[in-house]
């Protein structure tokens, strides 16, 4: 039997900072200043290099802590 | 090495103190479009937003993330994003590490300004409960209904419930009365973070019916008014246990009058830390700025950028 695989799309994005991106686009304005989009990326990236995981979610409370 | 004592991650360079940021993925993402959302939307696309804050809560299960645009302006303003049905917005207990984010930055975007959420007309009773622990609370603006009680977000923590362990960050609250812009009932581990606190007779509001709280951070806020007095930027009635403030801003002159309304920072039996706060007074004696029992002040800063004695 032939097996279907269904691949379920986050149109949103799979990170907050594409979330956000997303939401500007679509004229929603955005939870983040430039500045705190910008650290929030930042902490993407180190926790997939850390995890390997695509998705993520940054607290704002985090990106307090990055300087 | 880094040298950023309160830094978990050094900007553009190596990890400083390991992973201890939640970047895991939670649950659900909705999202909230009171103009332009529908009652029978999924609320799980930007393009298919419900229009109901409560009902997006209602509808997601833990570790949700919930995103709010705000309204369409009415002159200056977005206009207040209220409730459908004649209660106020509250996260339940089951909801536990939810997230309500709302959109929109003022200037930083100017496309919108940050989504108001009000109170049902009548009612008042605070605009957000939190019975739910772990949830983030985040870049609203809020004022309280009339006569609030219960200030215009609470949080509790008591036989039934525990609100505790929640975040509200980049939030602007506005006219708070006595009953406090945040008001806290025996919760632990709140992080109060980069909120402003505009014209609020009490900014924060911590009670300890149940418990008194304890593990509390509370940085980077911004306590102004424009008129009238305030009584206290932070007031603990019952105490607070392991405080750390650090980096906020008690624009405001100086309250007088008794206790607890002469004192920017107010707790009874307390212990903790505040350290690098400004304060808009010309006292530089730190024990005629916040009532310290128990809590060490350090590098502090009063007006014209005069260190405030700690003893």
């Amino acid at each position: 039997m032939p097996e279907i695989i269904i691949k379920w799309k986050l149109k949103h994005g799979k990170t907050r900072s594409e979330i956000e991106q997303n939401l500007l686009k679509e004229g929603w304005g955005s939870s983040l200043t430039e500045e705190q989009l910008d650290k929030c990326s930042f902490l993407e990236k180190k926790w997939k290099d850390q995890t390997g995981a695509e998705y993520s979610r940054i607290k704002t409370k985090d990106i307090y802590k990055v300087k | 090495m880094s040298t950023f004592p309160d830094g978990v991650y050094q900007y553009g360079g190596m990890p400083v103190g390991g992973k201890v940021f939640d970047g895991m993925w939670g649950g659900q993402v909705y999202f909230v479009d009171y103009d332009n959302g529908t009652e029978r939307a999924g609320g799980l696309k930007i393009t298919d937003p419900l229009n109901d804050i409560q009902a997006a809560i209602d509808l997601a299960g833990t570790d949700a993330t919930i995103y709010v645009r705000p309204r369409v302006f009415s002159s200056e303003d977005p206009q207040q994003i209220t409730p459908r049905t004649a209660e106020n917005f509250h996260i339940d207990a089951a909801k536990t590490n939810m997230s309500l984010i709302g959109t929109g930055k003022g200037l930083s975007h100017a496309a919108a300004h940050k989504a108001w959420i009000g109170g049902y007309s009548g009612l008042v009773t605070p605009v957000l409960t939190v019975y739910a622990p772990g949830c983030v609370i985040e870049n609203f603006r809020a004022q309280p209904p009339s006569s609030a009680t219960y200030g215009i977000f609470y949080t509790v923590n008591d036989d039934t419930y525990d609100g505790g362990n929640t975040t509200f960050i980049s939030n602007d609250f506005h006219d708070a009365n006595s009953t406090g812009g945040i008001n806290c009932d025996s919760t632990w581990q709140m992080s109060i973070i980069g909120n402003r606190f505009v014209n609020c007779d009490i900014g924060i509001l911590i009670r300890s019916f149940y418990s008194v709280p304890q593990i509390w951070e509370i940085s980077h806020n911004y306590f102004t008014v424009t008129t009238g007095e305030v009584l206290a930027d932070v007031y603990a009635t019952g105490g607070l246990k392991r405080l750390v403030a650090y980096r906020n801003i008690h624009a405001a002159e100086q309250p007088t009058g008794g206790d607890p309304n002469k004192y920017y920072a107010f707790a009874a039996t307390s212990s903790g830390m505040i350290a690098g706060d400004y304060f808009g007074a010309y006292d530089l004696a730190a024990a005629n700025l916040c009532t310290l029992n128990g809590v060490n002040i350090a590098g502090c800063y009063s007006i014209q950028g005069l260190v405030v004695e700690a003893s």
